[in-house]
């Protein structure tokens, strides 16, 4: 059949082929980001620090940091600060180092777990590869005692780079203003996920961790960070991170305070699995020891702008059965707050689900006819922003804080969920 | 050799149409090879008023002229339509995604800031133009199954094509990161895996040609819609590469455990049966799948089985629908239509290995 071919079919095929080659991609920057864009200044010695919690955040803290280089001795030298004596610094040594499996950058990891902390209260620590010494900087665990205390949360730090600072430095400000006399403490920040653009790249997160410096107060105290996996973050990179071990599916729950367990859920592997299992039995488990339980995760079960994700076939029915108090979602690029929803009807004993990610990305505006946007039982709009929670014995008092434009920080919303009576078996 | 007319592989339309077609042919047979070069004038048709003629210059074995009239099989007639069944299923399936869901890859590359590699339109100008794409795809997918021509397919290249694009944009590859693919080739995953739906259209633009733009611009005023001309032959081998392609890349991501394939095969599994299929067997179940569609993707290649093609539809047919069956039909049905061609492009190369294979005998 072939030799029924004519020359100008050999002409045409060919042509054919090469029009088709129009249509495919062309190359793109190896690392995602505009050059310009690209402020990530790496100086030998430790950098990049960040203070992790996904364990026990009343006793253990990860303390982390980079290298250009992969160095011999990597260890954190660190003490409680008292006022009423100074104590001599310990020393741990890095329990994990390694060089980030992404490309386009030499760049190492370290990775310090401190144990054995005091609750409530505040460390110095020093990082130090080869001699070389990071600045003296601060942290503090997690209260042990039933006590008012907040927590940031934001998500969707992938794009708008210059947003993303600015949002970071309204952090390290927040932070710093709540540790006043008389202010309610900011003890972390919980990030819902999308980071960076292309969670296999490593000049993006590089320039991540660069930018999540600034989150740091100016006298040195660090904002710890309870990370959740969105679906950019993909790649062995994100646990190289922030901790994880290697294989590890990412989700997890700590004790932000007595009173309040944090639920970090991860959107981006098996949701109907083994995950929505354990799911189940953390919140049977928690429900009945915690005044608040609020979960975190990426893809939201009630979206303002895109389709719901699976979260709202397998996680949202166990929200309801436990009955958590708030659920925290990224991705969207809006800022949202549902009214209570149980059986998919608002109903004053259903979950509230807050967030969609502010925190440099561009902003979309929310689909306000869908059901669970509409005023005045909701609200929802566009801006940079973060929501702080704020938890005391009787209520989560909601603030969603925008970005400060110089003019100062603005409240673009405001509620609060009072704690829930115990249901009737309970009493 | 007068009687040998039939034998001109381009011609077989006309010949079908018996007393209406007269056919002038001058031949010589090269003794060496065997070979037979011909002219076919093509002379007077009876529904015709002006003389119409083509020169046909190509070379026909003279064995292969002597099998006889060369008329469109009914296998050939439905693999051609399964063929523009599946595109215009497919189409369907990209205009309910394009129109009525906002987080498209299309969306994302023009909203997108610089920055990230996107065009940073503003999101009103990047869901206007994606919901004219979608409008565009189901006109074409329409139009296709009455009237396949390059006005038809083409578009439908093109919408899939930027549905790639736009993913190999925003999403840089592949997701589950195997150590096996170098990062280079890696990139190239979405153009992969998005394979058979880019190449259903264009297989069915060069197996189809039908009325309209692109038949004038072809030299074949009769328009031969014959199995084995190059065309067909060039379309098929262009799906029988995608369909390969689009099989491998998925059999490696269930290889390595993606995710949404998981919850597929859990979420499927207590739909349909009401069994709570525990994740560490998903997960083996997943393996074995993911050899599977691996050794699929092979055998396509090598071999011209019906039995490879056959099974090829039908997962392609389960893979699609399980989309519907583990998600729900309301916000799952575009995915089960939008990958139509997983089965329906494997089935018409089924049909296609049949016919020339009954043509052989």
């Amino acid at each position: 059949m072939l030799k029924s071919l004519t020359t100008r079919k050999w002409i045409f095929l060919p042509a054919l082929l090469l029009a088709g080659t129009y249509f495919l991609p062309g190359p793109i920057a190896e690392d995602g980001i505009a050059a310009e864009e690209q402020t990530v200044d790496l100086v030998p010695g430790p950098q990049q620090w960040r203070c992790i919690w996904t364990t026990d955040p009343s006793t253990t803290a990860l303390i982390s940091w980079n290298t250009t280089v992969p160095g011999k001795q990597h260890r954190v030298h660190y003490r409680q600060l008292l006022e009423a004596e100074e104590q001599t610094p310990l020393i741990s040594k890095a329990e994990r180092d390694g060089k980030y499996s992404g490309r386009g950058l030499d760049l190492y990891y370290h990775h310090v777990k401190l144990s054995d902390l005091q609750p409530d209260a505040t460390y110095e620590v020093v990082m130090e590869s080869d001699g070389r010494r990071s600045p003296a900087l601060k942290f503090k665990t997690a209260p042990s005692e039933d006590r008012p205390l907040a927590v940031i949360f934001g998500a969707d730090s992938r794009s708008g780079l210059k947003e993303r600072r600015q949002m970071n430095a309204m952090l390290a400000r927040m932070l710093a203003e709540s540790q006043q006399e008389g202010r309610t403490p900011i003890i972390a920040f919980a990030h819902g996920g999308d980071y960076v653009l292309n969670g296999t790249d490593l000049p993006q997160w590089s320039q991540w961790m660069t930018d999540h410096e600034l989150t740091t107060t100016a006298d040195g105290l660090m904002l710890p960070i309870i990370p959740a996996r969105g679906n950019h973050d993909h790649g062995p990179l994100f646990n190289e991170i922030f901790g994880f071990p290697p294989k590890d599916k990412d989700y997890y729950a700590i004790d932000v305070g007595p009173q309040i367990r944090w639920i970090t859920l991860n959107s981006e592997t098996s949701v109907a699995g083994d995950q929505s299992k354990w799911l189940d039995k953390e919140l049977a488990a928690s429900r009945p020891k915690y005044r608040w339980i609020v979960p975190q995760y990426h893809r939201p079960a009630f979206p303002a702008v895109k389709v719901p994700g699976r979260a709202l076939v397998h996680w949202v029915p166990l929200f309801e059965k436990h009955d958590v108090d708030l659920v925290c979602e990224g991705d969207g690029h809006n800022i949202k707050r549902t009214p209570p929803i149980r059986n998919n009807v608002i109903d004053p004993t259903g979950v509230v689900y807050i967030g969609e990610g502010g925190l440099g990305v561009g902003q979309r505006a929310p689909k306000m006819d869908r059901w669970y946007l509409r005023p005045p039982e909701a609200k929802a709009g566009e801006g940079h922003h973060v929501q702080l929670l704020s938890f005391d014995a009787e209520s989560i008092t909601y603030r969603v804080v925008l970005l400060d434009e110089g003019d100062g920080s603005k409240i673009f919303d405001e509620h609060h969920f009072a704690v829930r009576a115990p249901k009737k078996d309970e009493k | 050799m007068e009687g040998l007319v039939a034998g001109c592989l381009d011609c077989s339309r006309f010949e079908a149409e018996g007393s209406k077609t007269r056919l002038l042919t001058h031949h010589r047979i090269d003794a060496a090879s065997g070979l037979v070069p011909y002219e076919a004038i093509i002379a007077s048709f009876a529904h015709l008023s002006d003389l119409e003629a083509a020169r046909y210059d190509g070379w026909v074995t003279a064995s292969e002229l002597s099998t006889g009239p060369n008329t469109e099989s009914l296998g050939w007639q439905i693999a051609r339509w399964t063929l523009r069944v599946g595109v215009c299923l497919q189409a369907i399936g990209a205009w309910r995604w394009l129109t009525g869901y906002d987080d498209t890859p299309i969306f994302e590359w023009l909203w997108l800031g610089e920055e990230g590699g996107g065009l940073g339109w503003s999101e009103a100008e990047a869901l206007g133009l994606q919901r004219q794409v979608g409008w565009v795809a189901l006109a074409c997918g329409l139009l296709t199954l009455v009237r396949p021509s390059l006005l038809t397919t083409g578009p439908l290249v093109l919408v899939e094509a930027f549905i790639v694009y736009g993913t190999w944009k925003t999403d840089y590859g592949f997701t589950l990161h195997p150590v096996f693919i170098a990062p280079h080739w890696e990139r190239w995953y979405p153009v992969a895996a998005h394979a058979c739906r880019v190449f259903a259209p264009l297989g069915l633009m060069l197996v189809d040609p039908f009325w309209g733009f692109w038949r004038r611009g072809f030299r074949h005023q009769g328009g031969s819609e014959d199995a084995t001309t190059i065309r067909s032959y060039l379309g098929m081998q262009l799906l029988r590469l995608a369909v390969a392609a689009t099989f491998a890349t998925h059999g490696m991501e269930a290889m390595l455990q993606r995710s949404t394939f998981v919850d597929l095969l859990i979420d499927s599994a207590q739909r349909l049966l009401h069994w709570d299929l525990p994740q560490s067997q998903a997960e083996q179940a997943l393996f074995v799948i993911g050899v599977t569609d691996l050794l699929l993707a092979g055998a396509c290649l090598l071999t011209r089985s019906r039995a490879v093609f056959l099974w090829m539809a039908t997962w392609g047919a389960i893979t699609a629908v399980s989309r519907v069956t583990a998600g729900g039909l309301e916000y799952h049905w575009h995915e089960t239509l939008w990958r139509a061609s997983h089965c329906c492009v494997p089935l018409a190369l089924a049909m296609y290995w049949q016919v020339l294979r009954s043509r052989q005998k």
